[in-house]
């Protein structure tokens, strides 16, 4: 008996060596199988004296556990390795390109419009909107603008019948603001805008302004100043500086073309400031009484200020972009370059 | 408006650079966009006076004897504009003319030319600037030019100019004298002194002989406050003198005649807006009223004009001879032949002439600086000053004016200290108050709290108080002002709902991966043509457009959306997927302005790539995005068939939100697409954005999910061709139990083995109960009853997995 335990042992030993996984199942089989060599043993055992069988009993089952310790031991190296094979080869080159979809962008109109009236709203603003059809009253006439005044020269306005037109400013809003609302007042308003200009590369016939007005008792000269001055640096920077140059507008006095340090030579003088180191962004002023007297404000109670800047002026100078055009071209190039 | 520097030197000195008084000018609201320098291109060409000319026989050439003073040269012409004493410009041999080509002695057939006789264009005058008679042939100077002079040193092409961009109002310079008062406050505020203004007045006096004896009524004072008419007699009317070209030459006018040309010359060097007529011409009397319906004149510039009551004329016995301010009569006007001359110098109302040039489409010098306001006091010295020049220039004998006037003193306007300081946020004191009034040459009465102001009558944007305190601004500068934030009471700002409606949108079409295009609102009757659009009645017109292609609004986005589709593919942009929100147009009620959402997609969502996985775009993926929309929006609209002229026919469908319609989606029509050249499909849908607006406000609240696995099930449906799939869905969903909590169409095959016109339809369907883990046994009924409901409702046969 104990010879042929040993003899067990030792084919078991030289069968395992450099086996498959298949082969180590077989292995199993053949040696503690049902009809395994290590449970013929046992049936063997009973035929033996009972003083020998307990005896050997311990050293059959001791065998057993050896044979099934090393095959559990070889299948679990085994399958590590089969497992790092796998993986092996589902290897992949984390050097190609990523795979894309198309995302999507706001205009950069848009985005621009967004960052003005959020700096606005920051500072107390309400946003408001106005129509782009217009009744001259509210373009022209409520804007110290009377039929025939020269001013109304310097927009080549588009009409769409007698006394209606298109808005050729988002000043109209400051009217509908006033007759809406008592002051005190603080709005801006953004908006399509149409002048009958020829098109070149700063003109277009449709643009976009962004339009302020503030009313109360005491809004003064230094508030428009300050505010126009809070918003340039929050939009182009803290270096950027605001100048007020004597200019005409018919709703307010004193009135003024408000124009900031050129952002491309930092005020030393290049093409696109014409060497004067000042870009020009739009009108502003304080609310003419005449204004004010026409939509029931009284003049000598409340004062205030209002301003008109471009908001595509504003983009081409935060962008660099050069031609009015491109905003309306809408080439894909374009728009994707403005991510947001 | 070009003003020259030299002149304005002659009238004013100074010593800055054209450069320094161009930025001096625009920091006072003057605004100089630029300075244009000049500089003789041409190079020893001297006056010389015409003493022969002589055809050669057979041939077009004229021999030609000129004195240029220190010698007398032969010279061979074509020219055919010359007279014996003339004076030309001649260039000598090795000269060099304007364009840089050297003249030579040259042989013409035997024929020695010792020079060229010269054109303006070889001496490089501007053509703008010249008379008929000069830019024909060979240039003429005026008679009294003196010979063999440097054409430079005669007529002074040499000069800056200041390129003035002027405002509506900014009437005082418009003109030489008044630029000129401007440069004096320039100066007296450096200086710190008050500005002298006299040192500008003709102070002449006129020597008269005889009364004008036509006599002068004014209908309405309120329109024309001023009127003198002045006879001169015996005038001859020629060309202009040399002294006078020159001064014509810098001020940029176009010289007529020796009368006329005075006129505008006081015109724009004075700023008196004035106005000769042929005086042999008037018949009886001048009236000065507003014309009568249907009168008409035949203008300066031979345009016969009918007149209505907005037009004021001056008027004889027979009817208009001028439209007052604005143009002058033909019939009246001062020709070659005019022996006598009636010299009109006036004040008319500014609203009055703006309305009249306006009504007629007429702009000129002199209804550009009445409209926006003349000097009221101005006439008077204007008639002296142009009479002398007629008497000098034309050797005419001016009369005793008759002067019709209404002119009343001009009232002062109160200035508060306390509303300078309420205004501007600073106080300013008096004394600087006052000096600045002293820069500006105004006159000012302390009244303690108050200033009594009177501006010069030049001044007419000083009309008010606050025109008072504008002026301090700008003589303190407008950059000396501090700056405050405006400190207030704190309160949430907003945008309107509307607006952060479209905002919130806009964001969401952004994350699905749309991109934002702002096209503009304007279309074509053409690409309203392409697309088919039958509601022409409906379009809004502009009735002056730029060009047609911008002629009408858009009625609908996707007319402005096909030119930047076209562009895109033409550019190499296939893949599109693009959205505008923007306002269309409709005469609806008078005129009507909607905001529409169109989105526009053609090729892929993805980009070619080499795992081969593409997603094109298509009916069912723009119909998602629409369906993301409307769940943003918390409404669900109803897609039903439809055909649309610009829309595939039987790949689109309206969107409907209880009855209303409230957009489209689909195909566009292959048609349209070849027309722009885009040969990819295009699927396009719009809505109404108020209509998406209407419900978007409900507050978003938890709903409880359930916590257990859910129970998958997939069905398949056999129903006919022709039935709508959401029929056979509404039909699952009516029959379900509430457990059902998603329907997902993952299969839809026609073909063997089905039947000819059958279809089925493959749904994955998941249950799940907030109470319970749900088992096979409590789906198995539902799917029992459902082999039924298929049946009777869209007589369909269910084949269970």
């Amino acid at each position: 008996m104990k010879d042929k335990i040993e003899q067990i042992k030792m084919e078991f030993e030289e069968k395992i060596k450099g086996k498959s996984l298949k082969e180590i199942k077989e292995l199993e089989t053949y040696f503690i199988g049902r009809k395994g060599k290590v449970t013929e043993l046992f049936k063997m055992l009973k035929t033996l004296p009972k003083m020998q069988r307990r005896e050997f009993g311990a050293e059959i089952n001791e065998l057993k556990q050896f044979i099934e310790k090393n095959i559990s031991e070889q299948v679990a190296t085994l399958e590590r390795k089969e497992k790092i094979r796998k993986l092996k080869e589902e290897s992949i080159d984390v050097t190609l390109p990523g795979i894309k979809l198309h995302t999507g962008n706001l205009h950069i109109l848009s985005q621009t419009i967004l960052e003005v009236e959020k700096i606005f709203l920051s500072m107390g603003f309400d946003v408001m909107v106005g129509p782009e059809i217009e009744k001259d009253y509210y373009n022209f006439e409520a804007l110290n603008i009377p039929e025939f005044h020269p001013a109304r020269d310097m927009q080549d306005t588009f009409y769409l019948a007698k006394k209606i037109l298109l808005r050729t400013q988002t000043s109209p809003i400051q009217i509908h603001a006033m007759e809406k609302y008592k002051p005190p007042i603080r709005i801006i308003a953004v908006g399509r805008c149409y002048r009958r200009d020829a098109v070149d590369s700063s003109h277009f016939p449709i643009f976009h302004q962004v339009e302020g007005l503030v009313v109360d008792r005491k809004v003064t000269f230094a508030n428009l100043k300050g505010t126009l001055a809070e918003f340039t640096r929050e939009m182009f920077g803290k270096d950027v500086k605001v100048r007020f140059t004597p200019s005409y507008f018919p709703f307010v006095e004193p009135g003024a073309e408000t124009s900031i340090t050129c952002v491309l030579c930092g005020g030393k003088g290049c093409p696109v400031c014409k060497y004067t180191g000042w870009l020009e962004m739009g009108g502003s002023g304080m609310v003419h009484p005449n204004v004010l007297r026409g939509v029931g404000i009284d003049p000598e109670v409340y004062q205030g200020f209002a301003f008109g800047w471009g908001i595509e002026r504003i983009a081409m100078i935060k962008y660099r972009i050069p031609d009015i055009r491109m905003f309306y071209q809408n080439d894909l190039r374009f728009l994707k370059q403005f991510k947001g | 408006m070009l003003v020259s520097i030299k002149l304005l030197k002659m009238i004013i000195p100074f010593n800055y650079t054209a450069e320094e008084v161009g930025n001096k000018l625009s920091m006072l609201g003057l605004e100089v966009e630029g300075i244009r320098k000049v500089k003789h291109k041409f190079e020893n060409i001297i006056t010389g006076k015409v003493l022969e000319i002589q055809d050669i026989p057979n041939t077009k050439l004229k021999k030609t004897l000129i004195d240029t003073k220190t010698e007398k040269l032969q010279i061979v012409t074509t020219a055919t504009n010359l007279k014996s004493n003339d004076v030309v410009p001649v260039a000598l041999p090795h000269s060099k003319v304007a364009n840089g080509t050297e003249i030579l002695e040259r042989d013409f057939k035997g024929m020695i030319s010792q020079g060229m006789l010269c054109s303006y264009a070889e001496i490089g005058l501007d053509p703008e600037i010249l008379s008929s008679e000069e830019k024909e042939g060979i240039f003429t100077f005026p008679l009294d030019t003196p010979i063999g002079k440097k054409v430079e040193d005669v007529l002074p092409i040499d000069d800056d100019y200041l390129e003035l961009s002027l405002l509506p109002d900014r009437a005082d310079a418009f003109y030489l004298v008044g630029l000129a008062r401007w440069i004096e406050i320039i100066k007296a505020r450096e200086e710190k002194r008050r500005a002298d203004f006299a040192q500008f007045e003709d102070h002449s006096s006129i020597n008269i002989a005889g009364e004008t004896p036509i006599p002068i009524y004014i209908e309405d004072k309120t329109l024309c406050p001023f009127y003198s008419g002045r006879l001169i007699k015996n005038v001859t009317v020629s060309k202009s003198s040399l002294s006078l070209r020159q001064k014509l030459f810098m001020l940029r006018i176009r010289p007529i005649n020796n009368v006329v040309d005075i006129t505008n010359f006081v015109l724009r060097f004075y700023g008196q807006p004035l106005h000769t007529f042929d005086a042999d011409t008037i018949q009886k009397e001048v009236i000065i009223r507003r014309a009568k319906k249907g009168e008409r004149i035949k203008t300066l510039d031979e345009v016969e004009r009918k007149l209505t009551e907005d037009n004021l004329v001056i008027a004889d016995e027979r009817g208009p001879i001028a439209i007052a301010g604005v143009m002058g009569g033909y019939e009246t006007s001062v020709t070659e032949k005019t022996k006598n001359v009636f010299l009109e110098s006036a004040y008319f109302s500014p609203h009055c002439i703006a309305k009249s040039a306006r009504s007629l489409g007429i702009v000129t010098d002199a209804s550009d600086i009445f409209e926006r306001g003349a000097d009221p006091l101005l006439p008077p010295k204007g008639s002296i000053i142009a009479s002398n020049l007629i008497s000098k220039e034309a050797k005419g004998i001016p009369a005793k004016e008759n002067v019709v006037s209404f002119i009343t003193p001009a009232e002062p306007v109160n200035l508060r200290l306390s509303r300078v300081e309420k205004i501007l946020g600073e106080r300013i004191d008096k004394e600087y108050v006052k000096k600045y009034f002293d820069f500006e040459g105004f006159d000012y009465k302390d009244k303690g709290e108050q200033l009594e102001v009177i501006a010069p009558s030049f001044r007419r944007d000083i009309e008010k108080e606050i025109d008072l305190i504008e002026e301090i601004v700008r003589m303190k500068g407008y950059n000396e002002f501090g700056e405050a934030l405006i400190v207030d009471k704190l309160k949430a700002a907003k945008r309107t709902d509307y607006e952060d409606f479209i905002w919130k949108l806009k964001d969401k079409l952004v994350k699905i991966g749309l991109d934002e295009v702002q096209t503009v609102s304007l279309t074509s009757e053409s690409l309203l043509n392409l697309i088919g659009y039958n509601e022409k009645d409906s379009v809004i017109k502009l009735l002056n457009p730029l060009s047609s292609d911008m002629s009408l609004m858009r009625p609908l986005l996707l007319s402005t959306l096909l030119p930047i589709l076209e562009r895109n593919k033409k550019m190499g942009n296939t893949d599109i997927a693009m959205f505008e929100i923007g306002k269309v147009f409709k005469k609806e009620e008078g005129f009507k302005e909607t905001d529409e959402l169109g989105i526009l997609l053609s090729g892929k969502r993805t980009e070619k790539n080499y795992l081969k996985v593409e997603f094109a775009y298509s009916f069912p993926y723009l119909k998602g995005i629409f369906e993301d929309i409307f769940s943003f929006c918390n409404i669900a609209p109803r897609y039903v068939p439809e055909q649309l002229t610009w829309m595939h026919p039987y790949q689109s469908a309206g969107i409907y939100l209880d009855k209303e319609r409230i957009g489209y989606i689909g195909r566009i029509n292959d048609d349209i697409l070849e027309k722009i050249g885009v040969i990819d499909k295009v699927f396009y849908g719009a809505v109404n954005v108020e209509k998406l607006m209407q419900h978007c406000n409900e507050k978003i609240q938890f709903k409880p999910f359930s916590l257990y696995p859910p129970v998958k099930r997939d069905i398949a449906i056999v129903v006919d061709e022709d039935t709508p799939e959401e029929d056979v869905r509404k039909a699952i969903i009516s029959a379900a139990p509430p457990e059902l909590k998603k329907i997902v169409l993952f299969d839809l095959y026609k073909g063997t083995p089905l039947p000819p016109n059958k279809k089925n339809l493959a749904y994955s369907l998941e249950f799940s109960s907030v109470h319970k883990t749900l088992k096979g046994e409590d789906i198995n009924k539902f799917i029992d009853q459902l082999e039924k409901v298929i049946k009777e409702k869209v007589n369909g046969k269910l084949r269970k997995e």
